[in-house]
């Protein structure tokens, strides 16, 4: 009878102790970029607002850019941009890289910074070059 | 399908996960989780120790009846469990059953996140329905003070109550950067002390006050959304209050409110996890 007691007590103790130490495994990086990525899949994106150092151009109602991000992680915008994108973290900043070519076929590479991202709300921003100033742009998935 | 996938499945569809695909049982190895091994094993050790201790030698025809005998069995193991020369006495096993209804108040204005959730697509001001099950021993403390010690299984179904958003106008409307999950599985482990309350001749029906502290393992997992940041604690306590309404000992009725004191949550969020239960606790004796 003190032998089973000891087994069932032992096997409660041993449970809870892998209970509590099996879920502490940390793989937050990984799920932020499959989030990421399931949000900004398979949809079409409008910009809606494009903000210059607190100045604000709004091309809500108008004709504007848009991006397609695809399933197959390649993409395609109303430039003419097609090509493949990735998306990262890196220094704890969430960032989607293109590797695009542009419509005389030259290879462009460039990458913007994802501020805030939602099912149907995305901001990017980014820094052009030999400028210091921040663009933001805010894109919908409605035009 | 193959068997251990069929079992998988189930295991799923009651982790609320999605259903595995019988195709890579490679896979399956990597996902079946040390937490379903274990469940499995707790259920082999029941087995054991309960039909081990059945006399071999009953007539043919009494499978019934030792199911009946095994789960008599286990439930004085259990009961045993507790050292006969300790201060607890009187000790008696029930099955208890319930039904709990949950939600989560949330303050999440100063978490940040990348992820913003639109809040009319996320507020669910609500008690939301789930179900529990376990079992529970009560007793005497020094043989005067009613005790009651239960470990169950908690299906918790929870609404959300956003009680603070951002906003950021014009671009984007009232929003959240956390999204609630709303769908638990928990351990629970609670001890109350019972005090009797006299209303009229005791030994028609016994009402009795109940408090203690209780303890929650989170057994599911976190949604996408959460696992992100790593939200949701794995255990967390509770304190419990709550009505019993025995009647002749032939079954008791409880209504048990758990609110949260500390949240649920990780550093900037702040969520209380309220519970509300009703149910019922039966005799082991007497249904085996």
């Amino acid at each position: 009878m003190k032998q089973t007691k000891l087994y069932i007590i032992s096997t409660i103790l041993i449970l809870i102790g892998i209970l509590t130490f099996s879920s502490c495994k940390k793989d937050t990086d990984s799920a932020t970029i499959e989030l990421t990525q399931k949000m900004i899949k398979d949809k079409t994106w409008f910009l809606t607002y494009r903000v210059t150092n607190g100045t604000v151009k709004s091309y809500l109602g108008e004709p504007s850019y848009f991006i397609n991000f695809l399933k197959n992680k390649t993409t395609k915008d109303s430039d003419g941009l097609e090509g493949t994108y990735m998306i990262k973290k890196e220094n704890n900043q969430l960032q989607v890289a293109f590797q695009v070519k542009l419509p005389n076929q030259t290879s462009y590479d460039y990458q913007y910074d994802i501020d805030l991202i939602g099912e149907s709300n995305l901001v990017f921003s980014y820094t052009p070059i030999n400028t210091t100033d921040r663009i933001k742009l805010y894109f919908t998935l409605n035009k | 399908m193959h068997f251990s996938c069929k079992i998988f499945n189930l295991v799923n569809i009651l982790s609320m996960r999605k259903p595995y695909p019988s195709k890579d049982y490679n896979i399956l190895l990597c996902v079946l989780s040390i937490k379903h091994i274990l469940l499995v094993f707790l259920l082999l050790t029941f087995c054991s120790v309960s039909f081990s201790q059945i006399k071999p030698n009953k007539p043919k025809g009494q499978f019934f009846y030792s199911i009946s005998q095994a789960f008599s069995r286990f439930g004085n193991s259990i009961v045993s469990l507790i050292p006969q020369k300790s201060q607890f006495k009187d000790n008696e096993l029930y099955l208890m059953t319930g039904m709990n209804l949950s939600k989560q108040s949330i303050f999440s204005a100063n978490h940040n996140s990348s992820f913003i959730y639109p809040l009319n697509e996320v507020q669910n001001n609500a008690y939301k329905p789930g179900f529990s099950a376990g079992l529970r021993i009560d007793g005497k403390f020094k043989e005067i003070r009613p005790y009651a010690l239960s470990v169950s299984i908690n299906r918790y179904a929870a609404g959300s109550h956003y009680r603070d958003v951002k906003s950021f106008q014009p671009f984007l409307g009232d929003f959240s950067s956390f999204k609630a999950d709303s769908r638990f599985l928990n351990l629970n482990v609670s001890y109350l002390l019972k005090k009797n309350v006299i209303l009229r001749d005791t030994t028609k029906f016994k009402l009795y006050a109940v408090a203690g502290p209780s303890i929650d393992v989170r057994l599911s997992k976190q949604t996408l959304q959460n696992k992100v940041n790593n939200n949701y604690r794995l255990l967390y306590f509770r304190p419990t209050v709550g009505v019993e309404f025995d009647n002749q000992s032939f079954y008791t009725i409880y209504l048990h409110y758990t609110p949260g004191i500390y949240s649920i949550n990780r550093s900037d969020i702040r969520n209380r996890f309220n519970t509300m239960e009703v149910g019922m606790l039966l005799k082991w004796k007497d249904l085996f």
